[in-house]
């Protein structure tokens, strides 16, 4: 059952916060560093723009806190949407993982402090007009300039927000999910004009203008480059097609892409793309999948699970179908470990990226991999191979969970009997949750240390 | 969830730190604090208290607050005219109210002055103009568009105890600091 959940969709709902990092550290502390201060600044316009002791009222009190928040609210929407951009600076700071948990976590934040600051706002200024707040509210929304988009801009974000939430999202096919979140832009372009013509701090030019103009346009270059140009200059330089389909066992199958120029491709093992093949059924969607074999010049290669629809369909691509590709993402790759030798454990369509992985790493590598039977096991010949060629040591765990061969493995003391030196080892994990839990856990226990556990290149 | 509450808290700690930092008691020649010191509504009682001194003395907030100097020049304040001691006299509609036009002080606030003419005529002000003198365009919007509510809530309330016009909270302070110095000149 767990192998079923595996693969495919990046965003789909994982149980438990990641527990394993990857990413570099220096790129993830500047990042944060940056996201602070930015947001500090943010506020300090506020803070430039009201002068000591200018609160005098109990609206007053209410207004500086609507306007507070209304900073922090401008600038998290921002930084929400410089997440996803999909720069590669970013993603190599951070790691896709750790992107989309603050993603996630922020949303919320979002949703929260776009209500706060319309209550605080709307209240100090009944308060101080002794009106209703009703009425305030409406003559706000009708009297002020670029209030109307800015209240679709709020319903646009609560409804996106509350997709967002985890019993919702599941409910959703995955592809509908995302197409109305990505409405989430719109929130983007309708509160613009809100910011600048309403917001006290902005709309009197000076220093806050000018930052959140700077901060505006930074945004929308990362997401101009990281959503269009950067793919747009990777298709028409190598102009992707499939060269072939090979079934590699009954539910896995290997696309091969071939291209102009693939030589040039700065793309690494344990990377991924998201692909989208230009068929009838298939073009409107676009899937990430990790490589499964290092790039080489001449084809690359990625190999899927069929689980839904969309897979299935991609059983039945024919050579010459283009491709779209996106990326490369990722950094679950042989340059982000801390030590020279590794272990890789892999689980069911898992295997694709570390076996990939296995061709970037030095002599003495151990993989294990883990799947329910024989039959379920692909890349079999390939991975025997590389492991003479490479001096690499493989392990298929078969059976099911509770049996003895399994059960015994990922516990401390069968893994320290397989891999005595485990803790010297970066240990690369992708596979199905609960492989990928009960592993973490047992090299925790075993103290590897953290910056040395990389999981899987994207979030399932 | 938990990171999610730490940062709800964070916020409002935050807020709450950085709104305190900015707060002060109304100048005397704000209408409202006229009023507050008159007939104590609603306004003033709920604002003193969050400033942490009880209403009836605003003069140890001042100093609760640190050492306040120049307490006038943060605020919208007349750079001529009406002067501290006009204020306390009454201000309610067609009492002692000479006929006649008279110009407020220029009121300064944070992008430009703002002086209010009004016109009395058996007691009650019948008119009231204002004029703005700024060298931000936008400023100018914003002000031009708040007059026309303003003008108006003055008529109605024959006094300088208006409400403030969102979002032109600057320009709204001082229109009613200069209508309140035209009030007191037309009372002279």
């Amino acid at each position: 059952m767990l192998m079923d959940r595996y693969p495919q969709h990046p965003y789909a709902p994982q149980p438990n916060g990641s527990a394993g990092q990857s990413g570099g550290g220096e790129g993830r502390v500047l990042f944060v560093i940056l996201f602070w201060f930015a947001l500090a600044a943010s506020v300090e316009v506020w803070w430039l723009d009201t002068p000591a002791r200018s609160v005098t009222s109990t609206g007053a009190i209410f207004m500086a806190g609507g306007r507070i928040t209304g900073m922090i609210a401008g600038f998290v929407l921002l930084a929400q949407v410089l997440l996803m951009s999909r720069v590669q600076w970013l993603e190599s700071w951070m790691g896709s993982h750790r992107l989309l948990a603050w993603h996630r976590d922020l949303g919320g934040y979002l949703v929260v402090a776009v209500l706060t600051h319309i209550v605080l706002i709307v209240v100090g200024y009944a308060w101080d007009g002794h009106k209703s707040v009703l009425g305030e509210t409406w003559s706000m929304v009708t009297g002020l300039p670029a209030m109307i988009s800015a209240t679709i801009a709020t319903g646009v974000l609560i409804a996106v927000g509350l997709l967002s939430i985890r019993a919702v999202r599941r409910v959703l096919p995955y592809e509908v999910w995302y197409y109305l979140h990505l409405t989430g832009y719109l929130v983007l372009l309708l509160s613009y004009g809100h910011q600048f013509a309403d917001g006290q701090e902005l709309m009197n030019g000076g220093f806050g203008r000018w930052y959140w103009l700077a901060l505006y346009l930074f945004v929308a270059a990362c997401l101009l480059w990281g959503r269009v140009l950067g793919p747009l200059a990777l298709n028409l330089r190598h102009r992707l097609r499939v060269i072939e389909v090979v079934a590699e066992a009954q539910d896995m199958v290997s696309i091969y892409i071939g291209g102009r120029a693939l030589d040039d491709m700065r793309a690494k093992a344990g990377q991924y793309f998201r692909w989208r093949f230009l068929t009838r059924g298939c073009w409107w969607q676009a899937h990430p999948f990790s490589l499964s074999a290092a790039p080489n010049g001449q084809w690359l290669r990625l190999t899927v699970k069929v689980v839904g629809d969309h897979t299935a369909d991609l059983r039945e691509l024919t050579p010459g179908v283009r491709v779209i590709a996106e990326g490369p993402s990722g950094v679950f790759t042989a340059d982000r470990r801390t030590r020279p030798n590794a272990l890789l454990i892999a689980g069911g369509s898992g295997i694709a990226p570390i076996r990939a992985l296995l061709e970037d790493l030095p002599a003495g590598t151990v993989v294990i991999y883990r799947a329910r039977a024989a039959a379920d096991l692909v890349f079999r010949e390939e991975l025997d191979w590389l492991a003479h060629r490479l001096g690499a040591r493989v392990l298929y765990v078969l059976g099911m969970r509770d049996d003895a061969g399994p059960s015994r493995l990922f516990t401390p003391r069968g893994l320290r009997t397989i891999v005595p030196d485990v803790r010297r080892r970066d240990v690369y994990l992708c596979g199905p949750q609960g492989l990928v839990s009960t592993s973490v856990e047992t090299l925790r226990k075993l103290r590897v240390p953290r910056r040395q556990i990389h999981l899987d290149p994207f979030e399932f | 969830m938990r990171r999610g509450v730490f940062a709800v808290i964070g916020t409002i700690a935050g807020t709450t730190l950085l709104v305190g930092a900015k707060l002060g008691t109304p100048p005397p020649l704000d209408p409202n604090a006229v009023a507050a010191a008159g007939l104590p509504d609603d306004t003033a009682a709920a604002s003193a208290p969050a400033s942490g001194s009880p209403v009836a003395s605003p003069s140890a907030v001042r100093t609760a607050a640190g050492p306040a100097p120049s307490r006038t020049s943060s605020r919208p304040a007349p750079t001529g005219g009406a002067t501290r001691t006009a204020a306390p006299s009454p201000t309610a509609a067609g009492t002692g109210l000479k006929s006649g036009t008279f110009a407020g002080a220029g009121a300064a606030e944070r992008y430009g002055t703002v002086t209010v003419t009004i016109t009395v005529s058996g007691g009650r002000m019948t008119g009231v103009s204002a004029a703005y003198a700024t060298s931000s365009s936008e400023s100018r919007q914003i002000s031009n568009a708040a007059f026309p509510t303003l003008r108006q809530e003055a008529l109605t309330a024959q006094s300088a105890r208006i409400a403030t016009v969102s979002g032109a909270t600057y320009t709204s302070n001082a229109y009613k600091v200069s209508l309140q110095s035209a009030l007191d000149k037309a009372k002279a």
